[in-house]
């Protein structure tokens, strides 16, 4: 536990530069991400990979939720990862709801060299579809793309899956940095960056609410 | 006296005297013509300088008015001026003697000195060449010594006579004989009282007394890596001296200066003869190392040297404090500002304890800031004295540039001090805040019971307009064209479809509650509920990110808690 406390602090650097240079000119997006996958699929890898670019060949399984934040910035905004990285063990699988509720996107990780992580992911896929937000983005991770000649899990068949179910998807390794920070861009692309998008984090949930319809109403009004 | 001479003055050319006019040479006789003249004719001139002049003009004119005819014809002929203009020339010569003297172009007509014939010699390629020749050698003798030191520390055996092996292996030792008279106090070695000793870097003989130990501590410390790791944790910012750098030319040259008299008189230490193995090398031999005392110096000096460069004035470790504290600051300030302007608009983001946290730790950076820079500013010879105190050889001493940089600093300083802490926003008290937050509430509450109503009006008004349509549609039977038609029903169907949006607003979270399922089936002990677990987890983590000052990620942590708080009494409720 103590490592991924840890290990939430340089990510919390980086976002700390990032929200500061961002206050003139580009809009700041936070978005709520997490991750979901099989244990020891390369969850917390593949996220300490990306917020801190270290990769530890034996990473603790994590406990519970490990929380990070890292900042990406496209062309004119600047998106903010606000990251939950879910233990995959079955028995943290309660905790899941709550972090994926509310999220406005989700990675199912599977790793390539096991072909049950990839069915648990499709039924993490069918719970985020039928549970969480509608419009959330979910990403399809296929991880330790390293291992290919362990490979059990073709990319032609998860692509197929992804297409179908209109998932983005990459094969990614943690190890090799294949693939990780394209995927969390992907995404931070693929999300909506209007008001609603930035503000749906919560905070200020109803009043954002709120807002929005008054908008809505008022127009009505005037038609 | 004057005015006897008068009428012999015109027949005497060579020799002028009497009141002559000193620009255009007339006689005048008398000194009142003789001003009356000169203001006249010659009152353009300076007549201050021109004045002042006066008694030397009378001698240099008589002088000069031989060579400007010859030697300096050339010069005279490349002016213009008359020969009242020739006056102005040489009081300028006078006044401007603070032209450099020697151009190497003597064509300037003000250079009057003969400097062509005048040879010049630099001798500063010469200097260098012996001197960069002297650096090398001692460059290269002081590394050597290290060189030796390393090896002899590197595999030393403990047993003391294979390890005296070692050491003569290394460094070759002088044959004993060679040396009758211990060449550093000139006393004859003897058998027993006075025996000889060898320097374990050099091989050089000395007698005891002239020999010195080196402690082992200390000989590791000289040769690299250990070195190098002191080096770093002196002064981590000293990073930029590699361990190469450090041990390289640079760092030995410094030596050079301490230990140049040494090794020139090291080089008449050849001497001669033998020596058995003593019971005090044996003895010693272990936690010391016995050298010479010029190898000691040199070594020594080098060690001066590598500390010296690591040695940061007292100005530049405050200068960095200031700048950690400023950037800290820089960093922090952004935060409190916002979570300031949060308060004080009600809002419930940030904790009122957290954001007064928040602003004591940045009045304290503050107040370290101007501690800092006040110490900067009074920082005095006193200090510097100290500091040279310590560290004897080449401190700068105080001077007005370092006045002014300290100054500076504290300027600086107190500008930034005075532009972000003064002015800091004020936080809202409890009570206070409790007021804005209700208000806020309030109005929150307000605005949404209008929406509500707007949102009512707006489907009354749907159903109006349909049931409207609908009249219309039951007044006109038949005779409505198509096109009437399909654009009213659009109209109500947009309607209809805000109507929609607008109802399930209020309880957004309804929709997405649906993740009871499975929750229950996992937990299975209240001690070993992940749920629980998970809370101090990230009751951890808030308190982390509070420590970080990472106040916006807290809120969101908090957020997280509460719902799982509410997750966990929901579970308890239900079984």
């Amino acid at each position: 536990m103590s490592k991924e406390t840890s290990a939430a602090r340089p990510g919390q650097r980086v976002t700390n530069g990032g929200g500061a240079a961002a206050g003139g000119p580009g809009k700041i997006c936070q978005f709520k991400l997490v991750l979901l996958g099989e244990s020891a699929v390369g969850k917390s890898s593949l996220v300490l990979r990306f917020v801190k670019g270290q990769f530890h060949e034996y990473q603790e399984s994590t406990i519970g939720a490990a929380f990070l934040t890292q900042t990406v910035c496209l062309e004119d905004t600047t998106v903010k990862f606000e990251i939950w990285d879910t233990a995959g063990q079955e028995r943290y699988h309660s905790l899941a709801p709550m972090y994926y509720r509310g999220a406005q996107a989700a990675i199912v990780v599977y790793d390539i060299t096991n072909q049950d992580t990839f069915g648990r992911a499709k039924t993490w896929v069918k719970e985020l579809q039928r549970q969480a937000s509608p419009n959330i983005v979910i990403a399809l991770a296929g991880n330790k793309a390293d291992l290919a000649n362990k490979r059990m899990v073709e990319y032609e068949e998860a692509n197929t899956y992804a297409e179908e179910n209109s998932l983005l998807f990459m094969e990614t390794s943690a190890k090799t940095a294949m693939n990780v920070n394209d995927i969390f861009l992907a995404i931070a692309q693929k999300l909506p960056k209007n008001e609603s998008g930035a503000g749906g984090s919560g905070n200020t949930g109803n009043i954002n609410v709120g807002s929005s319809r008054t908008q809505e109403s008022s127009s009505g009004c005037c038609k | 006296m004057a005015a006897a001479t008068d009428f012999q003055l015109n027949k005497t050319e060579e020799i002028m005297e009497g009141f002559l006019c000193p620009v255009c040479l007339q006689d005048l006789t008398s000194i009142a013509q003789l001003q009356v003249h000169f203001e006249e004719k010659h009152s353009a001139e300076d007549k201050a300088l021109l004045n002042s002049l006066k008694s030397i003009f009378s001698k240099a004119r008589k002088l000069l008015n031989d060579s400007d005819t010859e030697d300096d014809a050339p010069c005279a002929s490349k002016l213009p001026e008359s020969k009242a203009g020739g006056a102005k020339i040489y009081s300028n010569i006078f006044s401007q003697n603070s032209v450099p003297p020697c151009l190497p172009n003597c064509n300037d007509p003000w250079n009057w000195q003969n400097t062509a014939t005048v040879p010049q010699r630099s001798h500063t390629s010469l200097f260098k060449t012996i001197r960069s020749d002297r650096i090398d050698t001692y460059v290269a003798e002081t590394n050597k010594l290290l060189l030796r030191l390393d090896k002899l520390l590197a595999d030393a055996p403990s047993d003391p006579v294979k390890r005296k092996a070692q050491e003569r292996e290394l460094v070759p030792w002088v044959d004993d004989a060679c040396v009758p008279l211990c060449p550093d106090c000139g006393r004859s070695f003897s058998a027993l009282t006075r025996r000889r000793h060898h320097c374990r870097l050099c091989g050089a003989i000395m007698c005891n007394k002239c020999s010195i130990f080196m402690s082992m501590a200390f000989a590791k410390q000289l040769v690299a890596p250990v070195h190098v790791a002191t080096l770093m944790s002196g002064s981590s910012a000293q990073g930029k001296s590699s361990p190469g750098h450090s041990r390289g030319n640079s760092g030995s040259r410094h030596v050079l200066d301490g230990s140049a008299g040494f090794s020139l008189r090291r080089s008449g230490s050849q001497g001669s003869l033998n020596s058995i193995a003593s019971m005090m090398d044996q003895l010693t031999g272990e936690q010391h190392l016995r050298v010479c005392q010029h190898c000691h110096q040199r070594v020594c000096a080098r060690d001066r040297a590598v500390q010296q460069r690591q040695h940061q004035p007292l100005l530049a470790l405050l200068y960095r404090k200031l700048m950690t504290d400023r950037a800290t600051l820089y960093r922090l300030l952004p935060q409190y500002r916002t979570m300031a302007a949060s308060l004080w608009s009600g809002e419930s983001v940030y904790n009122l304890s957290d954001a007064c946290e928040l602003r004591l730790k940045v009045l304290r950076l503050g107040d370290s800031i101007n501690a800092t820079a006040q110490k900067i500013k009074t920082l005095g010879p006193v200090e510097v004295q100290q500091s040279q105190l310590n560290d004897p050889e080449n401190q700068p001493p105080l001077g007005p540039r370092q006045e002014l940089l300290q100054k500076r600093i504290y300027q600086s300083a107190a500008a930034f001090l005075k532009t972000n802490v003064l002015g800091l926003d004020k936080l809202p008290d409890a009570e206070e805040l409790q007021q804005l937050q209700t208000k806020r509430r309030e109005q929150a509450a307000r605005r949404l019971a209008e929406e509500r109503k707007a949102a009512e009006l707006a489907e009354l008004r749907a159903e109006q307009a349909l049931i409207k349509l609908r009249q219309r549609d039951a007044e006109v039977i038949t005779t409505r064209n198509a096109r009437d038609r399909s654009l009213n029903s659009s109209g109500s169907s947009a309607h209809e479809r805000r109507a929609l949006v607008h109802r399930p607003s209020p309880g957004a979270s309804v929709g997405e509650e649906g993740w009871g399922g499975d929750a229950d089936a996992h937990v299975v002990t209240a001690t070993d509920d992940p749920v629980v677990q998970q809370m101090n987890i990230i009751r951890n983590y808030i308190k982390q990110a509070r420590e970080a000052c990472r106040y916006e990620e807290v809120s969101t942590l908090e957020k997280n808690l509460k719902e799982l708080q509410v997750e966990y009494r929901r579970l308890n409720g239900t079984t």
